[in-house]
């Protein structure tokens, strides 16, 4: 193993041959976890702690689940990653979920129901796409919403949660603009 | 000291980084029609917002600050409150301002997701955004409301005022 370009001074260089010779765990450990303060040692901490901040602001968010609107799917308290790249080069299709800007500091995890143009009701719990009662897999409660149609406007999704369980004034959906959507989680 | 290639190496970096920061941050603070929007929106969010308990007079200060952001005749379209239409002057819409502050101890207004048309020749635009107020109302309840604002703006000598805001769900049925 090559050493010589991971420290720069003697007293470094030193340090890890002394442990690796000696094969005293103790030395190593400390040599690996608490080096000393080289040059070479703080640009690789600055450029790690701005790739990572980059990373973590703007391609892959880390988020919180609150609430229980995406039950089965997505457990209130999970964790999860809102990836960003999902969405810079195609658009969500109809069962897509996605996560929106709610406002700063809060996302929206919901499922694409209807895209631009579609019309979009519901009859007793049952969501009628264009007219036709839709197949949903994904629901598994009961559901008594009633909802008269409407159409979705330009540019804008129709967003639903998967719990319709709950009373249809207690969920938050409808449709949003596409101004707002973040990306769709990771997993 | 002996210059060796490795310090011109490293000085030619630093001033090509400082150069570039340099020639970034007066592309980001001159001032085009969309910073200075941008400006007054933050302008205004500063001035909504408070944080501590407020005396009458410099309650009345910053509402009238606040209404000066405005033409002369403003106009407001929110969904289910149609009497707050307007049109209003600078004096009508300053109290309206002190008496919807005064019901908060707290207040916050962040105004983001800015989108700005710009109607350069007519001196107008039109900008999309979204907003959330949250608070402490004045017997203790928190809300936290999220918005989605339509502003017409008007360019004038002074700068750019609001002229309308339409203000809606941000998520409807």
């Amino acid at each position: 193993m090559k050493f010589k370009r991971l420290y720069n001074t003697k007293e470094h260089r030193q340090e890890v041959k002394e442990a690796l010779q000696t094969g005293r765990m103790g030395l190593i450990l400390r040599a690996f976890f608490f080096p000393k303060m080289a040059r070479a040692f703080l640009i690789r901490v600055l450029i790690v702690i701005l790739t990572a901040w980059c990373f973590f602001k703007f391609i892959c968010m880390p988020l919180v689940i609150q609430g229980e609107s995406m039950l089965p799917t997505y457990p209130s308290r999970g964790f999860m990653f809102c990836w960003a790249p999902s969405y810079w080069f195609r658009s969500p299709q109809r069962g897509d979920i996605v996560i929106m800007r709610y406002g700063r500091g809060t996302m929206l995890l919901k499922r694409v129901i209807a895209l631009p143009g579609d019309t979009v009701a519901f009859k007793d719990g049952r969501l009628i796409l264009n007219g036709k009662p839709s197949a949903e897999p994904y629901i598994k409660g009961p559901s008594d919403w009633n909802l008269p149609e409407r159409t979705v406007e330009r540019n804008h999704y129709y967003l639903a949660g998967d719990n319709r369980s709950v009373p249809m004034e207690a969920h938050v959906f409808g449709e949003m603009h596409k101004r707002y959507l973040k990306g769709a989680p990771l997993w | 000291m002996v210059i060796r290639a490795k310090h011109i190496v490293w000085c030619t970096v630093v001033i090509v980084l400082l150069a570039a920061g340099g020639i970034g941050l007066w592309l980001y603070l001159r001032p085009t029609d969309e910073n200075l929007i941008r400006n007054q929106f933050s302008r205004l969010a500063a001035l909504a917002s408070k944080n501590t308990k407020e005396g009458a007079l410099p309650a009345a200060a910053r509402a009238k600050e606040m209404a000066s952001l405005f033409s002369g005749r403003s106009t407001f379209a929110v969904d289910g409150l149609d009497w707050m239409a307007g049109p209003f002057n600078h004096e009508a819409l300053s109290g309206n301002i002190f008496r919807s502050r005064a019901m908060f101890d707290k207040l916050t207004l962040s105004l983001d997701d800015l989108e700005p048309e710009i109607d350069a020749p007519n001196r107008k635009a039109k900008v999309n955004l979204s907003a959330v107020l949250s608070g402490t109302l004045k017997d203790g309840k928190n809300i936290r409301e999220v918005r989605e604002l339509e502003c017409n703006m008007l360019k004038t000598d002074d700068g750019w005022v609001f002229d309308s805001f339409k203000v809606r769900q941000i998520i409807r049925k």
